[in-house]
């Protein structure tokens, strides 16, 4: 058969078409638009947001690094993983002494740290912000921070200074003149360290086998955690050595696929949107497409004929999408956030040439997938079918409805149930693209709700501020001052929003020296970690002046003791314990024998000879926090207050009415501040350590929550389009209810309820599926395992501006469709 | 003597269509008395659907005035132009004009609801087995035929027991003895509830079955319209009326 030459009059029909209804194409082509433009739009800003939580993640690390090897590693572990196809990069980081004291401040607590170029160069540098001069050459050269230098007393040096401190690495304690070679800042905890030479490592007396951190980054941002273990099983470890993956790398996969979750959500919404436009499109010229048959134009050339003005309005507003899409992205939000203030730190929102690729491909998808259906129902009518057809009888056809002769219930609530239910697809459609829009706003506002606490550790006893007397010195016995004092304690005790407190009270008290005695296990014990120290004449000079070697009896309080008796597996009695019976060995650092658990320790304190048992050996380091050289005992305050009637307060952990409470928070800085011992007083605050976390964030927030509203706007969106297009088809059935005697007002109580039906819909499932999804997602996130909380006040105001929407939309819709007309002139469109 | 329930005074209409001002009503002075019926007849776009939907309440006039019952239609506000469409006035249209959403119960008894008034069951009951209708009830419109359909339009129009029925072109989309029917129908209903009834129609054969015919000829009423004798619509005072 011979082809028919048809194309022109299709072409001209088409083109007239979209001439003729040039609104209604309009509007068709902003959906698409504006489809296009959210999907990019969300794809730029969704890869934006992964970019800053991979940053945010380094930047807490202090450098860039998926796997790390600690307490050292050989050169041949160092090849394999250098060897190891998934390696990106492989740096080295290694403890070279500390610093004890500089000329200005004789209390100082400041490591010595030596990074290799790798490290420093490729691994380190995403996390510096500023640099100047030079990573230290000579072996007397020093990186530092201003951070570092305060802790010195150093603050007002630069580049080129010099100055002495006394520092103490394996070889024994030094007194030298260092020069700053250079100034960095940034983030990461190796602020509060120097950064030394090659050369200075090298004569440290520290080696990589026993003291070096291996860092290596995976090429990919996603890695499989049977890798990790391989690489981990490849590198034959040995008892001493730890193998850590960062939290990152070790959920990345769970993280990506959650990822990929939340863009097919995205994506379905996004085709629910142009589906949604189309068929009601479509279903509003199934007379014209009849007519057309009528006419004799057959299924195929209806479909071209529909395809074309489809693809036609489709194409323009992909395209126009996307262009609007990269304008937005590359220059107006910088420039919105930058007028707003909003500081991205030092990343911005990058263009990504795969966005726009993923972006046609998406919607060209969606637009596909939702020409299909339309066509469908344009091409398997017959023409009087068409003739006939109304989109409001549409579903009507085969229905029987049950009689409703119950008036006692609101007429309204049973008109719009019934308009609810008389269309089921296009309610599904709508509540699922809006409960789609909805439930990854609440997945979004969850996320970066909880993102600080996420990704902070908690402190000791989850404090919320942690206050410690640093005043004491290694060798020093009498250097301790009463650096929390009667007067602190009064004026702490009145700060507002303090709920608990928590003191460590103790005294110096010396060991006696016995061969194979506690003071004996403790020589022996810190000269295998300080190799320099020779342990017999350490005997010699502990006999001489044992109260050079002081330790420290601390005491504290039931809570306390049940929060560490239950990390110690509640193998401590309680009793015993609190009535001064036995005491808990702090770790220092060397392995303690078993044998030495349950038995007694002789001391003195406050010159009285006393004993106590240990029941017990504490890692935590909290405890530790001393600079005491000899042991220190963990006991009841009860048995503290009765070795002296002023004990001095060590520590305070304090816990607020409110965390994160900012007036608490300053207060308790001003408190600090005004001490006469401000400057020997250490805090740790969760707030600083939650704002450390927001500021590495880098506009993370900000970030998430334009996606979070740009997809809730998707949803709103589809439903404003698709509550117009039904509203429109609804013309007739309210002229004739207004024509029958229903007043306009009745009509707008009929609206509301409808609205609150398709808002109550969507939250419904938003809080069901929606709450399962979130969980499951934020579970999957949680490295940190911390509980999972519900961001009410974000959600209470999607819940607000969703029913409102959902409310006034056809509210707005039907005054402007029944306009000043009267109820003549709309019924006569119908004629 | 019957009372006036129907009164326009040089009531006129005008239509802007494009640039042109169509002239629907040109000073139409008209009266219907209680318990009449009357039949509307004319050309296409002489203005009898105008003149229908002006005493209806559906349109509002350029100039004159209409008052029904008493009540001056110009003076209400839209809120009270609902109340009284819904409470004094049936209509029943050409095109039906049925709530495709709702079954024929719901659709005969909506304007009640609206209302919040006691449905009258048996009322209902009577009016769907004189109609014809009382097997289809749970049906949607769409399910029934032109006639059916012109039926239940006609149930619901008596469903609030009006002071008047407006018909416009009721048979319109009817065969010859489905158009008797209907107009016979209500003819009976009227008498039986002693409501007023005005019907515009092309057919002369039903315009003929009114106590008086009115002709329309572009916006104005002719002279000639005459008084029927052959059919009268006698008050029966003992129907309650709403």
């Amino acid at each position: 058969m011979l082809a028919n030459n048809n194309k022109p009059i299709i072409n001209k029909l088409a083109k007239n078409m979209v001439k003729t209804n040039k609104r209604q194409f309009i509007i068709l082509f902003v959906t698409v638009a504006l489809s296009a433009f959210m999907i990019f739009s969300v794809f730029t800003v969704g890869l934006t947001y992964l970019d800053l939580s991979k940053l945010q993640n380094t930047r807490l690390y202090g450098s860039e690094y998926d796997i790390a090897i600690i307490n050292g590693f050989t050169e041949k572990q160092k090849k394999i993983i250098k060897n190891n196809s998934e390696i990106q990069t492989v740096g080295t980081q290694a403890y070279s002494g500390y610093v004890k004291s500089t000329d200005a401040d004789n209390t100082v607590n400041v490591g010595l740290l030596w990074g290799d170029t790798e490290f420093w160069k490729i691994q380190k540098a995403p996390t510096i912000t500023a640099f100047s001069g030079n990573y230290p050459q000579a072996e007397n050269e020093l990186l530092a921070t201003k951070e570092v230098l305060k802790e010195c007393g150093k603050s007002s040096l630069s580049i080129g200074d010099s100055f002495s401190m006394t520092y103490e690495d394996n070889t024994g304690v030094h007194t030298k003149d260092f020069v700053i070679s250079g100034i960095w800042s940034g983030y990461g905890t190796d602020k509060a360290n120097f950064y030394v030479s090659k050369d200075f490592y090298h004569q440290s007396g520290y080696h990589l086998e026993s003291d070096g951190i291996l860092m290596a980054k995976f090429k990919s941002d996603y890695v499989m955690k049977k890798t990790i273990e391989q690489l981990e099983e490849s590198l034959d470890l040995s008892q001493q050595q730890v193998f850590q993956s960062s939290d990152y790398i070790g959920k990345s996969m769970t993280i990506l696929l959650a990822v990929c979750g939340l863009c097919l959500m995205i994506c379905f919404s996004a085709y629910l949107l142009v589906y949604n436009i189309l068929y009601l499109s479509v279903s509003g010229k199934i007379r014209y497409y009849g007519l057309l048959q009528t006419l004799g134009m057959t299924k195929n050339q209806l479909v071209q004929f529909i395809r074309k003005q489809m693809l036609a309005v489709g194409i323009t507003g992909i395209i126009t999408g996307i262009l609007s899409g990269v304008i937005t992205s590359l220059l107006l939000i910088p420039y919105i956030m930058k007028i707003l203030g909003i500081s991205l730190g030092n990343v911005g929102i990058h263009f990504y040439p795969i966005i726009p690729i993923l972006s046609i491909l998406t919607t060209g998808f969606a637009f596909f997938c939702g020409i299909q259906t339309p066509i469908r129902l344009a091409t398997g009518i017959t023409p009087v079918q068409a003739i006939k057809y109304r989109v409001n009888n549409e579903a009507s056809h085969g229905y029987k409805k049950k009689r409703t002769s119950q008036v006692s219930i609101d007429l309204y609530w049973r008109m719009a149930k019934d308009q609810f239910k008389k269309d089921k697809k296009k309610t599904i459609v709508v509540i699922l693209s809006l409960a789609t829009s909805f439930i990854v706003f609440y997945c979004l506002t969850t996320l970066i709700d909880s993102q600080g606490t996420r990704t902070v550790y908690p402190n000791y006893l989850d404090a919320d501020f942690i206050i410690q007397n640093n005043t004491q010195t290694t060798e020093d016995m009498a250097s301790l001052q009463p650096a929390i004092n009667e007067k602190f304690m009064s004026d702490f005790e009145n700060t507002e929003g303090i709920a608990e407190v928590h003191t460590v009270s103790g005294i110096p008290v010396v060991f006696p020296y016995s061969v194979n005695g506690f003071a004996d296990l403790w020589i022996k014990g810190y000269s295998k970690i300080k190799p320099y120290l020779s342990y017999s004449e350490t005997v010699l000079d502990y006999r001489m002046n044992p109260e050079k070697y002081y330790g420290m009896v601390k005491g504290i309080d039931e809570v306390e003791f049940d929060y560490l008796n239950e990390a110690l597996g509640n193998t401590v009695n309680k009793q015993d314990f609190l009535n001064g019976n036995t005491a808990i060995l702090q770790y220092a650092g060397f392995e303690i024998p078993k044998i030495w658990l349950g038995r007694t320790v002789s001391f003195t304190a406050e010159n009285r000879p006393l004993e106590i048992t240990i029941s017990a050996v504490s890692y935590e380091s909290y405890y530790g926090a001393s600079t005491n050289f000899g042991a220190n005992l963990i006991v009841s305050e009860d048995y503290v207050k009765t070795l002296t009637e002023e004990p001095y307060i060590l520590s305070l952990t304090v816990k607020y009415d409110q965390s994160y409470n900012e007036n608490t928070e300053n207060a308790m800085k001003n408190l600090l501040k005004k001490s006469s011992y401000s400057n020997d007083l250490l805090y740790i605050s969760k707030y600083d350590e939650m704002k450390t976390i927001q500021d590495s964030q880098g506009g993370m927030f900000e970030i998430g929550t334009v996606i979070a509203l740009l997809l809730l706007l998707v949803g709103m969106l589809n439903y404003i389009n698709t509550m117009s297009s039904s509203m429109q088809n609804r013309k007739l059935t309210f002229s004739i209810m207004e024509s029958v005697g229903m007043s306009r007002k009745q009509q707008i109580k009929l609206l509301i309820r409808e609205g609150i039906l398709y808002a109550a819909g969507s939250i419904l499932i938003t809080f069901t599926v929606g709450t399962g999804i979130t969980y499951l997602l934020f579970q999957s996130m949680n490295y940190m395992k911390i509980p999972f909380t519900i961001p009410v006040l974000p959600l209470l105001y999607a819940v607000m501006l969703v029913t409102i929407v959902c409310i006034v939309t056809p509210v707005i819709v039907y005054k402007k469709i029944i306009g000043k007309r009267s109820i003549v002139e709309r019924l006569r469109e119908y004629e | 003597m019957e009372n006036i329930i129907v009164k326009t005074k040089d009531l006129k209409k005008n239509y802007e269509v494009g640039t042109q001002t169509v002239i629907a009503l040109d000073g139409v002075d008209f009266e219907v008395k209680e318990r009449e019926f009357v039949s509307i007849i004319g050309k296409s776009g002489c203005g009898k659907s105008t003149l229908l939907h002006m005493i209806g309440g559906l349109d509002s006039p350029t100039a004159g005035t209409v008052v029904v019952d008493g009540m001056e239609l110009s003076e209400m506000n839209p809120q009270q132009l609902a109340l009284f469409r819904r409470r004094k006035v049936g209509f029943i249209f050409q095109q039906y004009n049925l709530i495709p959403d709702l079954n024929i119960y719901d659709n005969i008894i909506f304007p009640l609801e609206l209302d919040g008034a006691q449905i009258d069951k048996e009322y209902i009951q009577e009016l769907l087995k004189t109609l014809h209708i009382i097997d289809k009830t749970e049906m949607l419109p769409s399910m029934l035929s032109g006639g059916e359909q012109q039926r239940v339009a006609i149930a619901r129009a008596l469903a609030t027991k009006p002071a008047i029925i407006l018909a416009d072109e009721p048979t319109g989309n009817l065969d010859t003895s489905a158009s008797h029917d209907v107009i016979g129908l209500l003819k009976v209903i009227a008498k039986k509830y002693q409501q007023t009834l005005i019907v515009i129609t092309h057919d002369l054969d039903v315009a003929q079955m009114a106590d008086r015919i009115v002709r329309l000829q572009d916006g104005k009423i002719l002279k000639s319209a005459f008084e029927n004798t052959r059919i009268s619509c006698k008050p029966d005072s003992n129907k309650e009326r709403r």
